[in-house]
């Protein structure tokens, strides 16, 4: 006869045994159609809380009082006074920019991202990472990996997708490395996360570079993964993940450390574009960078 | 008794851990996410002991590992620890309604924190501990939730198993 006792340690036993499994199961990449299975039925629940959840949540860290609220718009006023007048310049800088690509015929050439916008409709439910859920999925032609940007500046990359939603690791999180570029002296370096309520930084950078604060930091398009058996960028080039805020120089090391601002308010997060598809640069050279038969 | 926790606690599981992705993500107090789904295992473990706490550890950390970009299987692994640790520390210390549960709401949060940051860095994740700075937060607000969620999970309880009233003839 069975011991009530045995069975109870049994099924104590055969839980923790099976979320063992399941944590070797994904650290070896194959929970995807599990968890695609799972959470599919939940993407619905999602969709139907955001929506009024973002008015409230809007609402409490709105202004407290009328007072408040008049300094805001003044504040607000002179932001947009400044931002028309920085518009003007980059205008200017811009049919500059494009003269040029004219007279190297790169007009051609130039990036076209294909976009889909998708909506906010969830955030990492553990306070260890960052992450959005969205509501597009693989039916909607997003896939794992794809670079995720906002009108702001670059937002993530797609983490894990199901048929109707997709979890997008931030380029805050602590786990996130982008290889990235400075517009100055086009110095390149990797990006990393700082976690939450952390900075992202920029490391990697050569000491001899001359970074300088408030240089643009964009995604350099180097380093990637193999598409078709050729070497290609996981992101496309010049997509903008923030500005330099601080430099960290030490001269006993070789290399120097940007602190990056980002202009993406990831809390507030309502819409998003996922790039689905971009001119992907062909890196063999960078296989095989002696040249060798 | 397995089979009827486990019914009910893996839809509840799920549909909390959507609201807590969709709505108490946004909604801090103190700059701390209130993360219900937790509580509600650890709760679970107070008024019914070790195998029915580590029965909802397991539902409510698969639940909310659909919710995450950790790895998948950490957060059961790191609650069945924490519903093992307020078990334990029921079975030791004399009943509470008010004091206990919330303490150990807090306090094995805690726990549950520090085993699935540890398990997502042996998986490939980089973690950034400073989080510990706040843990005094944490455990404040996470207590303070308990209270919310502990007495309709004893209201549950009782539904799901009634005490016999025995009658005088």
């Amino acid at each position: 006869m069975t011991n009530p006792a045995s069975i109870r340690w049994g099924v104590i036993g055969t839980l923790v045994a099976a979320a063992a499994v399941l944590f070797i199961i994904d650290a070896t990449g194959n929970s995807g159609q599990l968890v695609a299975f799972l959470r599919d039925p939940l993407t619905a629940v999602s969709t139907w809380v955001t929506p009024p959840t973002d008015a409230l949540a809007d609402t409490l860290a709105g202004p407290a009082s009328l007072q408040e609220a008049l300094s805001e718009i003044e504040t607000l006023r002179r932001r947009v006074d400044e931002l028309e007048r920085q518009n003007e310049q980059l205008r200017e800088t811009e049919g500059e920019y494009n003269l040029l690509l004219s007279l190297f015929d790169y007009a051609s050439d130039s990036p076209l991202n294909k976009r889909v916008i998708a909506g906010v409709i969830g955030r990492d439910t553990s306070p260890l990472f960052q992450s959005i859920v969205i509501d597009k999925g693989t039916d909607d032609g997003v896939q794992v990996g794809m670079p995720v940007d906002s009108e702001r500046g670059l937002v993530g990359q797609v983490f894990r997708t199901t048929r109707d939603s997709a979890m997008v690791l931030l380029v805050s999180d602590s786990s996130s490395s982008i290889p990235a570029r400075l517009s100055g002296s086009r110095a390149t370096g990797l990006v990393h996360g700082g976690g939450e309520g952390g900075n992202l930084h920029m490391d990697w950078i050569p000491l001899e570079a001359d970074v300088e604060l408030g240089d643009v930091v964009l995604t350099s398009g180097l380093v990637g993964e193999f598409d078709q058996g050729i070497l290609v960028g996981r992101f496309p080039k010049g997509l903008v993940i923030g500005r330099v805020a601080a430099i960290e120089r030490s001269e006993a090391e070789i290399l120097q450390r940007a602190i990056v601002q980002t202009d993406v308010v990831f809390e507030d997060l309502e819409l998003v574009f996922v790039i689905t598809d971009f001119p992907k640069e062909d890196l063999t050279p960078f296989e095989n960078p002696l040249g060798e038969p | 008794m397995f089979t009827r926790s486990l019914l009910v606690a893996i839809p509840l599981m799920l549909f909390f851990s959507a609201i807590q992705s969709a709505a108490l993500a946004r909604l801090t107090l103190f700059g701390q996410m209130v993360q219900p789904v937790i509580l509600m295992a650890i709760a679970w473990a107070i008024l019914r002991g070790l195998p029915e706490g580590i029965t909802w550890g397991f539902a409510a950390g698969l639940a909310l590992d659909l919710f995450s970009v950790g790895p998948v299987g950490a957060s059961s692994l790191a609650l069945m620890a924490a519903v093992a640790l307020a078990a334990a520390v029921r079975a030791v210390l004399p009943n509470s309604r008010y004091l206990l549960p919330m303490l150990l709401g807090g306090v094995c949060t805690v726990v549950y924190l520090i085993f699935t940051g540890l398990l997502s860095q042996i998986a490939g994740f980089t973690i950034n501990w400073d989080f510990l700075q706040e843990l005094v937060l944490v455990v404040v607000v996470q207590s303070a939730a308990m209270a919310l969620v502990y007495w309709p999970l004893v209201g549950l309880d009782r539904l799901l198993y009634p005490t016999p009233i025995s009658t005088l003839e």
